[in-house]
């Protein structure tokens, strides 16, 4: 008997039944779930609550916002489309547009803030550092929960899932942030702190996505 | 990622593989799709008859996609094993209504491109080590240390000729020439897997002949 026929036999006699996967779209409902759950949680324990009437004063943070939150849900749907082999690859566009606007978004209030203010417009201010670290802080245990919900995508599709995972746990958490940051925040510190802090997770997920898949490991059943 | 299906000219039975338990002669069905679904979805409930014919019947199908990958080779039938084993873990992934064959060859492509990339960083290190261990015995300058660089490149060469002709080519054009993959694969007709593999056992060939040279056996 070869090598791969003894195989068989083995594999074959420890053919246990298994729990099939649920659709991507229930996985992801349950994904939010989690994640809303644990960004009501940072909002509501926070010392002024979730600010929600200034968001509502301009049209343009209310635009910001929601373009951070349709990436985060978009990439969340990608994560458990790409992750099942055989389902279309493109799916880890999906996001693309959502994530698209919020830069454009951002960009516009940058522009605006220009011909307001002038030049002081583009001044730093490392006050909104605390933003890059309650988004860090936030994302990366709910990227590490996305990541566990499909750590079969390890042997799989690794880098795009660890992008988009990531993606979409820094796209909430910097929304959640939006809501309990202080307000007068320019729109380039916007860009610096919170696209540059859900950028840069993104990229280290997708360069270190093997390590974190390897981690994690990918065998649910044996 | 591009998930490289081969053609399929002959699919095992899926009934004559439930009454003998052995792939029969081969056939071509446009079946099998539907028959691998079905066999698959049984396995997941847990009937291991089903699984070890889903097993046997899939069998050859991943190591046509995996000489695609790594051309004829021993690494063939570990890629087979890989693929098994990865199946085996994650088979809650397969999705009832969907099609088995792009689940399976999603699978079988991303593990032989990991063993590709395995391979290839096997093989560049134990290229650099070769060289580094000759550079670092013969690399001293002066008269002496020339005469003996023109001596180790006559042993190499002469080791490289003693190589089998596929051998020969892959080593004289990747590491020699300095061709790429592409070009070397132009130049020869032979795939990229398939360089890769023959540069891989020329270097292991080559690290043979020369420790023999090198330390000739006592009588």
């Amino acid at each position: 008997m070869t090598d791969t026929a003894r195989m068989i036999e083995q594999l074959s006699a420890r053919a246990a039944p298994v729990r099939r996967l649920s659709s991507p779209l229930l996985r992801t409902l349950a994904w939010l779930s989690a994640a809303l759950l644990v960004t009501a949680v940072i909002v509501m324990t926070h010392a002024g609550g979730a600010d929600w009437a200034r968001l509502m004063e301009s049209p343009d943070a209310i635009r910001e916002w929601l373009a951070s939150l349709l990436t985060g849900v978009l990439a969340g749907y990608a994560v458990f489309q790409v992750s099942v082999p055989g389902r279309d690859p493109r799916w880890a566009w999906l996001p693309a547009p959502a994530a698209l606007l919020w830069l454009a978004s951002v960009g516009l209030g940058c522009m605006n803030d220009v011909a307001r203010d002038g030049l002081s417009a583009l001044a730093f201010h490392a006050g909104p550092m605390e933003c890059l670290r309650a988004i860090s802080l936030t994302s990366i245990p709910l990227g590490l929960v996305l990541l566990l919900m499909v750590r079969h995508a390890g042997v799989v599709r690794p880098r795009p899932t660890a992008l988009l995972a990531m993606l979409s746990a820094a796209a909430l958490s910097s929304s959640a942030v939006s809501l309990i940051h202080e307000g007068g925040e320019s729109s380039l510190m916007v860009l610096l702190w919170h696209i540059g802090a859900v950028l840069v997770l993104s990229l280290v997920s997708w360069l270190f996505a093997r390590q974190m898949f390897g981690w994690i490991g990918y065998s649910r059943y044996a | 990622m591009a998930v490289i299906l081969p053609f399929r000219r002959n699919a095992p039975s899926v009934a004559h593989m439930a009454e003998t338990g052995r792939p029969p002669p081969v056939r071509d069905t446009a079946n099998d799709d539907a028959d691998w679904a079905a066999l698959m979805l049984r396995a997941q409930d847990g009937d291991k008859i089903a699984y070890r014919s889903l097993l046997l019947a899939i069998t050859p199908y991943v190591r046509a996609i995996a000489r695609r990958y790594l051309g004829a080779g021993e690494d063939v039938e570990d890629a087979l094993q890989e693929v098994l084993m990865v199946l085996h873990g994650i088979r809650h992934t397969f999705e009832r209504g969907r099609p088995f064959k792009p689940w399976l060859g999603t699978i079988a492509s991303r593990r032989c491109i990991d063993l590709l990339r395995r391979r290839t960083h096997r093989a560049r290190h134990e290229f650099a080590d070769v060289v580094d261990a000759d550079d670092h015995v013969h690399g001293g300058p002066g008269p002496e240390g020339s005469l003996m660089r023109e001596q180790d490149a006559r042993r190499v060469r002469s080791a490289v000729d003693d190589l089998p002709p596929r051998q020969r080519d892959a080593i004289s054009m990747l590491r020699l020439q300095e061709l790429s993959l592409n070009e070397a694969s132009a130049h020869s007709r032979q795939t990229v897997g398939a360089l890769k593999v023959a540069c891989h056992r020329a270097i292991g060939s080559l690290q043979r002949t020369l420790a023999r040279k090198k330390d000739p056996p006592h009588d």
